[in-house]
């Protein structure tokens, strides 16, 4: 069981989870966890032949029952590929698991913040290569989602719709634009890359998205996460989160995506270093107004 | 809140018979008695089937499968 303390410095809670020191790490492909069991072959977390999308409590959890929740989500039985090959039936299947995820784990009166992500890459620490993502259910709500909150408070109304507003008025760092779903680099993001995705209708969580909206988010992602690999022409390492409204019965939040990619050229890794860890200020040396425009190009170049 | 730019919605909890999707619906579940053991009963959640097991361990798995891709 994992322990939380709380740093009255920063104002925050520390998860120790000593147990996951011991947990695997890039195994060989012979010996991946995430490929289903094959006859013959070893016995992986997956116990049946194939399978298409599976979801299973994390062995080696950050949180778990009655203190949140840590699983894992296996978005394919092909060991190679990533989430931006996955068919877009696949793609989209996987918009309902993460909402069905999100309402059950939401349920529960352990879990107060569910957060979906996908850590890819090993420079963001990946230790598995197999295409999946996790979803971590908090005890309490975490400082980013909170300060999203806070957000809506200085704006005045839901922070997501109105910074929506003025990128669609703006224009300049917009990626991608469909009926349902804008993807684009925030006027003041943190990563040379960052990009948002954000349903232009107010909706709080997958839960209220109608299923053309789940479609197209699926879409956007993919189309984003394939305009990424083409941009240096190599597998893009990034940090996807899904962001959604605390699940403590307020419904207050607008769903939406963001992706950190921790490049800054194709060879040159941001670091988090004196400025970002010691003050929490981000210096960046691109504009983001020069990254969308070479995003586009990329993501263009990969339709 | 939890109304869309069309005020068409109302504050609702996450796990609250989910909304705006195809109501969820159980197969029937395995049958007592003879054979092999049956595969677990499965569920419809909108766009996807979904079966619960437990691994050996005890932990939850959950399979989903597409709806389009139904094999029966």
């Amino acid at each position: 069981m994992s322990e939380l303390r709380f740093n009255e410095l920063r104002g925050e809670e520390v998860v120790y989870a000593i147990h996951r020191q011991d947990r695997t790490f890039l195994p060989d492909r012979e010996n991946c966890p995430l490929d289903p069991t094959r006859p013959g072959g070893p016995q992986t977390e997956i116990p049946v032949p194939s399978f298409q999308i599976a979801v299973f409590d994390n062995r080696f959890p950050a949180f778990e029952q009655p203190g949140g929740a840590a699983e894992v989500v296996v978005y394919t039985d092909e060991h190679d590929g990533s989430f931006g090959t996955l068919t877009p039936a696949r793609a989209e299947a996987l918009m309902w698991v993460w909402r069905h995820r999100y309402g059950e784990l939401g349920a529960r009166a352990d879990v107060r913040y569910v957060m979906i992500f996908e850590n890819r890459g090993v420079e963001v620490g990946v230790t598995l290569h197999h295409p999946h993502g996790q979803i971590y259910g908090y005890p309490f709500l975490p400082p980013v989602p909170a300060l999203e909150l806070e957000a809506d408070a200085r704006l005045g109304g839901c922070a997501p719709c109105e910074l929506l507003s003025r990128e669609l008025q703006d224009g300049r760092r917009l990626l991608i634009e469909q009926e349902h779903v804008v993807a684009y680099v925030p006027h003041a993001c943190r990563w040379a890359y960052e990009a948002h995705v954000v349903m232009r209708a107010h909706r709080p969580s997958l839960l209220e998205c109608e299923p053309q909206e789940l479609r197209e988010l699926a879409t956007v992602l993919q189309r984003l996460a394939r305009g990424y690999d083409a941009l240096f022409e190599r597998p893009f390492p990034y940090v996807m989160v899904v962001h959604q409204a605390p699940t403590d019965g307020a419904r207050q939040g607008h769903l939406h995506a963001e992706l950190y990619p921790p490049l800054r050229t194709a060879e040159k890794l941001k670091f988090l270093a004196g400025s970002e860890q010691g003050a929490g200020t981000f210096i960046s040396d691109t504009l983001p107004e020069e990254s969308a425009a070479t995003l586009r190009e990329a993501i263009a170049r990969a339709a | 809140m939890a109304s869309d730019s069309a005020g068409r919605r109302s504050p609702q909890r996450p796990g609250d018979a989910h909304a705006g999707e195809i109501p969820s619906r159980a197969e029937q579940g395995p049958e007592q008695g003879e054979g092999p053991p049956e595969p677990p009963a499965r569920e419809r959640f909108g766009e996807v089937w979904l079966q619960r097991l437990r691994k050996d361990d005890g932990r939850a798995l959950i399979l989903y499968q597409q709806l389009d891709r139904d094999p029966s």
